[in-house]
């Protein structure tokens, strides 16, 4: 891993679709967790830091992508990921399912933790972001993963939904379900993007 | 009233139309004036959702959570305005619409045509995402001759027509290539693709030439007499390092102030 990644100043996995690349990067989050690399995930970029979270600290071997699943003969029992939630109403998606139309989508309010370093950026109690994903961290992991030392920085309002994830103790360690970069513009910049970029290039001197 | 800017690309796809369109809106916000975008898109596709970012780019969301064109990207990103469902729509989705009309038995037992059903739905559609602003900018996806667009060329010639020739401007991108070999620049694409559009009953206004290198003078000529258009009206976008000097490009040219002018709007404070 530091062979392959050992120049970089910062890490971003950005979102994505299906199963390609996916075990690559798990091992590129966990390189950025255990070498205080600042990550940023987007989306895809956040699932893949919580399973990769789920399989070092909570010792959970078998979790994966749920949209892999879906093309797999045998489906592994364990999921880090719940059933697709579009907005907090559980649908249950299988081979037939429509791809069109199907996803979250759209601006989404956000509660922000206080004492995450999410809030130091945005300087907001509630910010709004922009969604576009079938899968979310699965609620039932969110107090075992809480207590084995993440840090959920920011919540769907009613606090059902994980938007925001952070590893307290690291240079720079954050991940969200929604995609800032929709909103990001050249004459505004973006909160996290900003600091995101400011403290790699504080790491790279 | 609102008053419209068509923009329509030739010669090939890819061209910056999008991004010729979110600098115009850019500099045209910034005199003042309330900007709507539109893009139109000829595919099938119902919405962009399901296209490949390989082949399409990014699909970019809106607050109110559509899956646009990438467009709709520059859009928000230049101009200060928040696009909603209302400022994309497809082939798809224009004939989504029309056929369920008919099953609800709208059109009263008529047969159901691309002209008028689907050119009027297409209108309506364009009006709504007008709707409330000084001018509207509704570009044209995919290039003037394509077997989808024809429907939506259609359209903007017959809402031409419907207006005061002070409602609407016409601005047509086209490719200058330039041939190493010879080391000239080729102005008969745009002769060419001028032509195609004027066959299809529209005259562009302004034509935006997409090259390598600044047009210089000659070409702008004659292009210009080739095309019908003043030389005033021969933009270069030529290339440059970054894409957000776009709208300065086009505001040295004084693209602005054309469009201005055709539009007959009282000259607005510039604060560009």
């Amino acid at each position: 891993m530091r062979f392959v990644l050992g120049f970089s100043d910062a890490i971003l996995i950005p979102g994505g679709f299906g199963e390609r690349g996916v075990e690559g990067m798990i091992h590129a989050c966990k390189y950025a967790r255990l070498n205080q690399v600042p990550f940023f995930g987007i989306c895809l970029g956040m699932q893949m830091a919580i399973i990769e979270f789920a399989r070092d600290v909570l010792n959970e071997k078998n979790q994966t992508i749920r949209e892999y699943f879906l093309n797999t003969p045998d489906p592994v029992p364990q999921v880090a990921l719940n059933e697709a939630i579009s907005f907090a109403s559980v649908e249950t998606r299988d081979h037939d399912s429509d791809l069109g139309g199907t996803m979250r989508l759209g601006g989404y309010p956000c509660k922000l933790t206080k004492s995450s370093s999410a809030y130091k950026m945005y300087k907001q109690n509630v910010i709004k972001e922009r969604h576009r994903h079938r899968y979310e961290v699965n609620p039932a992991y969110k107090d075992q993963m809480v207590e084995a030392g993440l840090k959920v920085a920011g919540t769907s309002v009613d606090g059902k939904l994980v938007e925001m994830i952070e590893i307290p103790n690291h240079n720079w360690f954050l991940a969200c379900q929604f995609h800032p970069e929709f909103t990001s513009n050249p004459r505004d910049g973006h909160p996290i993007f900003n600091s995101f970029i400011k403290n790699a290039l504080k790491i790279s001197k | 009233m609102t008053k419209y800017v068509f923009i329509t690309g030739g010669v090939v796809s890819s061209l910056g139309k999008g991004l010729a369109a979110a600098s115009l809106g850019a500099i045209l916000e910034s005199r003042g004036l309330s900007v709507s975008l539109i893009k139109v898109d000829p595919y099938i596709n119902v919405d962009p959702g399901t296209m490949s970012p390989f082949q399409h780019g990014e699909v970019f969301v809106t607050n109110d959570g559509t899956e646009t064109d990438l467009d709709l990207g520059h859009y928000e990103r230049f101009v200060r305005f928040q696009a909603s469902a209302k400022n994309n729509f497809t082939a798809g989705r224009v004939y989504e619409t029309v056929i369920r009309n008919e099953r609800k038995g709208n059109y009263l037992g008529g047969t159901v045509q691309v002209i008028p059903h689907i050119t009027d739905e297409i209108k309506r559609r364009i009006k709504a995402g007008a709707k409330g602003n000084d001018i509207a900018i509704v570009e044209i996806g995919g290039t003037v001759g394509d077997i989808e667009s024809q429907p939506f060329i259609e359209a903007i010639r017959q809402m031409m027509l419907e207006m005061t020739s002070s409602s609407w401007a016409f601005v047509h991108l086209t490719l200058v290539p330039f041939i190493k070999a010879s080391g000239e620049l080729k102005t008969k694409p745009t002769q060419h693709s001028v032509k195609e559009l004027r066959s299809l009953g529209i005259q562009p206004n302004i034509l935006i030439c997409r090259s390598e290198q600044e047009l210089p003078k000659d070409e702008r000529k004659k292009i210009a007499l080739f095309c019908s258009v003043n030389p005033t009206s021969v933009i270069s976008m030529h290339d440059v390092s970054t894409v957000y000097s776009i709208p300065l490009l086009l505001h040295k040219q004084k693209v602005d102030e054309i469009i201005i002018n055709k539009l007959k709007i009282s000259n607005q404070e510039k604060k560009v």
